[in-house]
């Protein structure tokens, strides 16, 4: 390691908050306390988040931003000079995370109003201590944005494409490991069992977990820029091999025969847990590789420079009254703020068949299934599928046809089709073996309007909330019977028969 | 700029001890395993059943799989065998990079087919030894790593940092074991066309099987009972084209 005589010597100088900017940070801590207040019900729904599904994710963002910021901390402190400045001052910092505190929380997107906090917390930090804090902490604050999962609606399709491609892999390296395996959907079948792909075999929690590794290592060590790039950009790759690697040998094992089948969650367990170490030692050996390189190289490292300084000019045209003006105003509106009823606090939103009329696309159904999430015994006639889009914790928000490739349903064709001008439903056909089943699905915007896109749909709901309407975001998943082939007059069928369910004029979302 | 690479020089020389050592765990030790196991039929990769086969006698005929999981053992231990030669030029050391990525990739393989058996290995000490065999893929794994961080450190030197001459030999190895796992998916594909049962199927899988078809005939063998009568027919009639034998004569043919 080396030190920076030019980074400690000006320190202290720079630390020095600038004149007012204590009484500014004061009033910014005070701002972000209330913004927690304010987002009180969200925050003890990312920490049920966290308890439901991995610790995991924030005890390891936790340690590394703690790691980071006591590394920072040290006297003299350690070069930073490869270390970028964030453009912006503090107070555009507090005003942003107070901007998306307050957007997420009237929204109901409480991703967003989570990740405003620890923003908000760094402009704060910046105007108490100096505009320097900002650039030693920054990285400590990027790291805890990754403890906060990610809203489900717009991130599953990426999930999905990599189980898609777990899946692929661990079948085909099955077969060459000599365990003939079939594809059906993410399921795995092979002699001796199967094995369910979830989102936790996607590889995703393990990105995440690699993120953060390499976060730390990149803040830990000087680096060049091909070195950073190239332990970020290896993240991904890497989880992926260590999750394909994970299942085939999980895999094997099932197949074997001294392994106990009430061994086998013992299996799932431990191999879930060191899933993480192929992915570091890949992450390390793309390090490595670089700088095995970059010593050999005739020129030296790209490094970074350090970043000029905020011109005084800028800093001066900041002035009292435009800070007074803008933290009023801030003050102003979450204080209006009026937050989206939590839905974890909700009751379930949909128990039974009662809950068919409020919804009213569905009114005078009478479903034959009425599910929270998932199911389906197959020899249904109508499987009406509700699945509310602010479902606890956030979790399981995603389109249909995860719930069915996960349950081995493998989608043959995917398509919008349009339902006499007025609506679209997507239109899926699904095959598992001989068996064929055709399902139509819509999602019900914040106006209570089909839109065949998930997405759509859950922006719509986020407006509908943040233009201060009450809005509901459910899914209606309309399936046809299971059939070992599905013609294209019993396809049109279908679809005259979803169309004469949605024709019914749409209903007003019921009050939350 | 302080790193691992600098700090351990790239010209030491390999030790004699080393040098053996490298010699016996990647190209005589993994040979030794496939030797033993063209007799009693272990291997899943090459076998293509988890648990092997079983003891059985010499193969009679080579299918796509054996053919396959040779020719990437001869790539694997050509590559040991260059990386103990050292190649002194860019391209040479560039084109064992190559090499030793798939016999990486192809000990790493082994290695997790062969876990369900490790048990069973160290059983097998106990039988004269030959229970350590099951350990060559790990072995093997070990050096063939070690061989390959050796090239990249050398390769480093003699490309003076350009990263180029790494990434390029080591994304080719993929690159090979797909050309070379390519004849493997068209059998599988094809194989899985004709058990569909339908005749027509059985000649489009024929046909889709083009020259791997020759290399088919235990497969083929092994479908044509679970066939409907007549799609029997149509495949005991290619059959017959193909091999000039009888499909009736052929279905015990259990080890290739």
């Amino acid at each position: 390691m080396q030190t920076c005589p030019s980074d400690s010597d000006s320190g202290s100088k720079r630390d020095a908050p600038a004149p007012g900017g204590r009484l500014h940070g004061l009033l910014g801590v005070a701002l972000v306390a209330l913004l927690c207040l304010v987002a009180w019900p969200g925050l003890s729904r990312l920490v049920a988040t966290w308890r439901v599904h991995s610790l995991t994710l924030p005890l390891g963002s936790l340690a590394g931003a703690l790691v980071i910021a006591v590394w920072r901390t040290r006297r003299p402190p350690l070069s930073t000079a490869w270390w970028p400045r964030l453009p912006g001052g503090a107070l555009s910092w507090l005003c942003g995370g107070l901007a998306l505190g307050v957007l997420g929380a009237r929204s109901g997107v409480w991703h967003v109003a989570w990740a405003g906090i620890p923003v908000a917390g760094l402009g704060a930090l910046g105007l108490l201590r100096g505009e320097e804090t900002i650039r030693r902490y920054w990285p400590a604050a990027l790291l805890l944005l990754v403890a906060i999962p990610p809203p489900n609606a717009p991130t599953y399709f990426v999930i999905a494409e990599l189980k898609t491609l777990v899946a692929s892999g661990a079948a085909g390296l099955l077969t060459l490991c000599g365990l003939p395996t079939q594809l059906d959907g993410w399921v795995l079948r092979f002699a001796g069992g199967e094995l369910r792909l979830v989102d936790a075999c996607s590889g995703a929690r393990t990105q995440t977990g690699l993120v953060g590794i390499a976060a730390v290592l990149l803040c830990l060590r000087t680096t060049s820029r091909s070195e950073r790039v190239t332990l970020l950009a290896a993240c991904v790759p890497a989880a992926l091999v260590a999750s394909v690697a994970r299942v085939a040998c999980v895999g094997v094992l099932y197949s074997s025969s001294w392994l106990e089948r009430s061994q086998r969650a013992f299996v799932h367990d431990a191999s879930g847990v060191l899933v993480i170490v192929p992915g570091v030692l890949l992450l390390l050996a793309a390090g490595w590789l670089v700088r095995l390189f970059e010593s050999h190289a005739c020129s030296e490292p790209e490094v970074a420079g350090p970043s000029p300084s905020l011109p005084q000019q800028r800093r001066a045209a900041a002035s009292h009254l435009g800070v007074g003006l803008a933290l009023s105003a801030l003050c102003a509106v979450l204080v209006r703020a009026e937050p989206a009823p939590c839905p974890g606090h909700t009751p379930p939103s949909l128990p039974g068949k009662t809950a068919t009329a409020e919804v009213g696309l569905a009114k005078g159904l009478e479903p034959d299934l009425l599910l929270a999430r998932q199911g389906g015994d197959g020899a249904t006639a109508l499987w009406v599928h509700y699945c509310d889009l602010d479902m606890p914790h956030h979790a399981y928000a995603h389109a249909t046809d995860v719930c069915y490739t996960v349950a081995g349903w493998t989608v043959l064709e995917e398509r919008e089709v349009e339902l006499s001008g007025r609506a679209a439903v997507r239109q899926l056909r699904l095959a598992r073996g001989s068996r064929r089943r055709l399902v139509h699905l819509a999602f019900l915007d914040g106006a209570g309007l089909p839109s065949p896109s998930l997405l759509r749909a859950w922006l719509g709901r986020a407006g509908e909330r943040l233009a201060g309407r009450p809005a509901a975001g459910s899914l209606l998943v309309i399936s046809s019977p299971e059939r070992s082939r599905i013609t294209p007059a019993e396809a049109k069928r279908e679809l005259e028969r979803v169309r004469g369910i949605l024709s019914s004029p749409p209903h007003a979302p019921p009050p939350r | 700029m302080s790193s691992f690479a600098a700090s351990r020089s790239d010209e030491e020389p390999l030790s004699t001890g080393g040098r053996l050592g490298w010699a016996f765990f990647g190209l005589v030790f993994p040979l030794i395993a496939f030797a033993a196991d063209s007799a009693v039929h272990v291997d899943p990769v090459l076998w293509g059943e988890l648990g092997g086969r079983g003891l059985g006698g010499s193969p009679r005929v080579l299918g796509v799989r054996q053919v396959v999981v040779y020719g990437l053992l001869a790539l694997s231990l050509l590559g040991t065998t260059l990386a103990l030669a050292r190649p002194k030029t860019l391209l040479g050391n560039g084109l064992t990079i190559t090499l030793l990525t798939i016999a990486v990739l192809f000990g790493l393989t082994h290695a997790i087919a062969y876990i369900p058996m490790v048990p069973l290995f160290f059983m097998g000490i106990m039988l004269i030894g030959l229970g350590l065999l099951g350990f060559a893929p790990y072995a093997a794994s070990w050096v063939w790593i070690s061989q390959l961080s050796d090239c990249l450190k050398r390769q480093a030197r003699l490309a003076q940092g350009r990263l180029r001459w790494a990434l390029v030999p080591l994304l080719a190895a993929p690159v090979v074991i797909a050309v070379a796992l390519s004849p493997l998916v068209i059998q599988h594909q094809a194989l899985e066309q004709i058990r569909g049962g339908e005749p027509a199927q059985v000649s489009a899988g024929l046909a889709s099987l083009g020259p791997f078809a020759e290399f088919s005939q235990a497969e083929l063998a092994g479908i044509y009972p679970s066939l409907s009568a007549e799609s029997q027919i149509r495949l005991r009639n290619h059959y017959l084209e193909l091999f000039d034998r009888d499909v009736h004569a052929d279905m015990s043919l259990r080890f290739r």
